[in-house]
């Protein structure tokens, strides 16, 4: 349970928002980001499965990203395990833009346009 | 060999299903597809970039166990809604095994520092006091289980009836962990009356663990002589 304002953002949660920003509509699956936030970080280690996964499902709920499963069809062609695609809402654009101008993160780069 | 020979790997996707056990359907398979989704991503990115297998697994492992307590959380806060409260007291076997696997450490630890390692004597009332909160919850919980199972019409969402010897070992496991928070409540006043009350009830949960692992026991050979059939 992490107790906070509302509408605010953890450092994890508004990397991997402004890492699914970049994706725009095509989003990205739950590895593809946990690279993302490892190279943002400037770390050679991945986020563990139970950080990213409960902060994934956690700005799912708020309704700040969409999850979707990828088409059964499209694994099976490729030959791998389904991935679970997020991308991002309207709502989590906004929610990542107000956290970066109200409390400026460096760890999150240059400001958001 | 493939990603999922990896011992990081079967780690990864053996404690996705441990964790995801008995919970709520949508989110719980979402989880382990995920998970295996992850590791097997993981593996390809590794093959591209030449790490060795060794590293791979390791790497796999180790997310697995820096993420334990958020997956524990995770699980919690999955199961604090009033509809998997209503679950629970009609399937109790889930949560008196998670509680008996709580308290068994907790009470070792706790009963050490009443006896032989004077560095936990300073946490001993702390000790003791999580260990009787969480015995004592075992115990409200079994009563509320029973009495549903004892005074409820029906079951609005009648499950399948599972095999007999699954029956037996969810008995078998309410028993063990009843019996021994029932022991751990009154083995904190060696000298009392209810002393005796604290060993009978140990002599049942030494008894019903022999039962316990001997039903495993012929689970197994049974699986074996029929080869999974």
């Amino acid at each position: 349970m992490v107790f906070r304002k509302p509408g605010t953002l953890l450092l994890l949660e508004a990397q991997i928002l402004k890492a699914l920003l970049g994706h725009g509509e095509r989003g990205a699956h739950g590895f593809a980001l946990a690279q993302e936030l490892a190279a943002t970080q400037g770390s050679t280690s991945l986020a563990s499965h139970g950080t990213l996964y409960k902060a994934l499902d956690r700005l799912r709920t708020r309704g700040l990203l969409v999850a979707e499963w990828e088409p059964a069809e499209l694994a099976e062609e490729s030959g791998r395990p389904r991935r679970r695609i997020y991308r991002m809402t309207p709502d989590g654009v906004l929610v990542l833009r107000d956290a970066h101008t109200s409390h400026p993160l460096p760890e999150l780069g240059p400001a958001l346009t | 060999m493939s990603a999922n020979d990896l011992l990081g790997a079967r780690i990864a996707l053996r404690w996705s299903r441990v964790i995801t056990m008995a919970g709520p359907s949508e989110a719980c398979e979402n989880r382990r597809a995920e998970i295996a989704s992850d590791v097997f991503e993981q593996a390809v990115a590794a093959r591209t970039l030449g790490v060795s297998q060794n590293r791979l697994s390791w790497s796999i492992a180790e997310r697995v166990f820096r993420g334990l307590p958020r997956d524990i959380a995770w699980r919690l806060q999955l199961e604090a809604t009033p509809a998997r409260y209503g679950w629970h007291v009609r399937h109790p076997s889930t949560l008196l095994t998670f509680l008996l696997v709580m308290i068994m450490p907790l009470n070792v630890i706790a009963d050490s520092a009443r006896t032989r390692v004077s560095a936990l004597f300073p946490i001993y009332d702390g000790l003791w006091a999580l260990t009787l909160a969480t015995c004592w919850l075992l115990i409200a919980f079994a009563l509320a289980a029973g009495a549903h199972r004892a005074f409820a019409s029906g079951d609005s969402m009648p499950s399948p009836t599972p095999k007999r010897s699954t029956r037996w070992a969810r008995n078998l496991t309410a028993v063990m962990a009843i019996s021994w928070a029932i022991s751990a409540i009154w083995r904190i006043e060696p000298h009392s009356s209810f002393n005796t009350l604290s060993s009978i009830a140990w002599a049942i949960f030494g008894a019903s663990l022999l039962a316990y692992l001997a039903l495993l026991l012929v689970r197994s050979v049974a699986r074996l002589l029929t080869l999974g059939r």
